[in-house]
């Protein structure tokens, strides 16, 4: 399931959050609400309400969890895992309640690797310069207009307009030595 | 198409597919230790056997008795844990 996507590395995160560290378990979700917010939406479709409630399931069976895990590179696939099984059971009692057919488990296939490649996407943008990355941000994951962007940064439009444009080429460089395989596959098939 | 919008369009896609979360889901996540307590204890009660037995007939009184929160997550995620 994960093969394309690692992730965010962190030293002895897990060791931490098992220690009660607090702070590193925050680094954990933080580091992985976007795989597991990816899949719930994207791959699975859940509802917003269903979808956060999924959410709060994947991190708490993670917590139970901890003590099972022993490396940090382990998690992304762990967590995937967990998230379509949670997506699964809340479809299949969904699909219940609508005394509706069997549930095509293979039918998710395809949008899960498109979330999973996707990550790896992500991870790029997390490795661009502050001003980069919260313009890529800003524009497309928050759907802001480049009049909200350029009032919030007081800059002009114009400027937002080329720094947006100049983000994606880094993005798409950082894509192409970090991954060539990876970006070859991904971007030009 | 040229190849650069190409990729430019996929690569937008991609990011928009892996955006986070509402921040409040974060927030509540990073809570759970915080909620549940530490996870020595958690673990000791899930391990019980009674405790196993008493989730299983009525997974909020004995959540109440262990001194756990009987969350809709963590009653999710027991019964996942104890099917």
């Amino acid at each position: 399931l994960v093969s394309t996507y690692r992730g965010v590395e962190g030293q002895d995160l897990i060791v931490r959050c098992r220690t009660g560290d607090h702070r590193a378990w925050a680094t954990v979700v933080g580091n992985h609400a976007g795989l597991v917010n990816g899949l719930l939406r994207g791959a699975y479709r859940l509802e917003p309400h269903d979808a956060e409630d999924a959410f709060q399931e994947v991190f708490t069976r993670l917590y139970l969890r901890l003590g099972d895990l022993r490396e940090e590179r382990a998690l992304p696939g762990w967590i995937a895992q967990v998230t379509r099984n949670v997506a699964l059971d809340l479809i299949r009692s969904r699909k219940r309640e609508l005394v509706s057919d069997e549930l095509d488990e293979g039918s998710f296939h395809e949008p899960e690797q498109r979330v999973l490649e996707a990550m790896s996407v992500r991870q790029a943008l997390a490795r661009l310069p502050e001003q980069q990355r919260e313009m890529l941000d800003r524009f497309f994951v928050q759907d802001q207009s480049y009049r909200t962007i350029a009032a919030e940064l007081s800059i002009p439009a114009g400027t937002v307009a080329s720094r947006i444009s100049r983000a994606l080429v880094m993005l798409r460089e950082d894509l192409r030595e970090e991954n060539p395989v990876l970006e070859r596959h991904s971007l030009h098939e | 198409m040229s190849e650069t919008l190409e990729d430019d369009e996929r690569l937008i896609e991609a990011l928009r597919l892996t955006g986070d979360p509402p921040q409040a889901w974060i927030d509540a996540a990073a809570l759970i230790p915080v909620t549940l307590g530490d996870l020595a204890s958690v673990e000791r009660v899930v391990a019980s056997e009674e405790f196993r037995s008493r989730f299983r007939e009525s997974p909020e009184s004995a959540l109440a008795d262990a001194g756990l929160p009987a969350t809709s997550a963590l009653v999710a995620a027991l019964r996942a844990e104890l099917r």
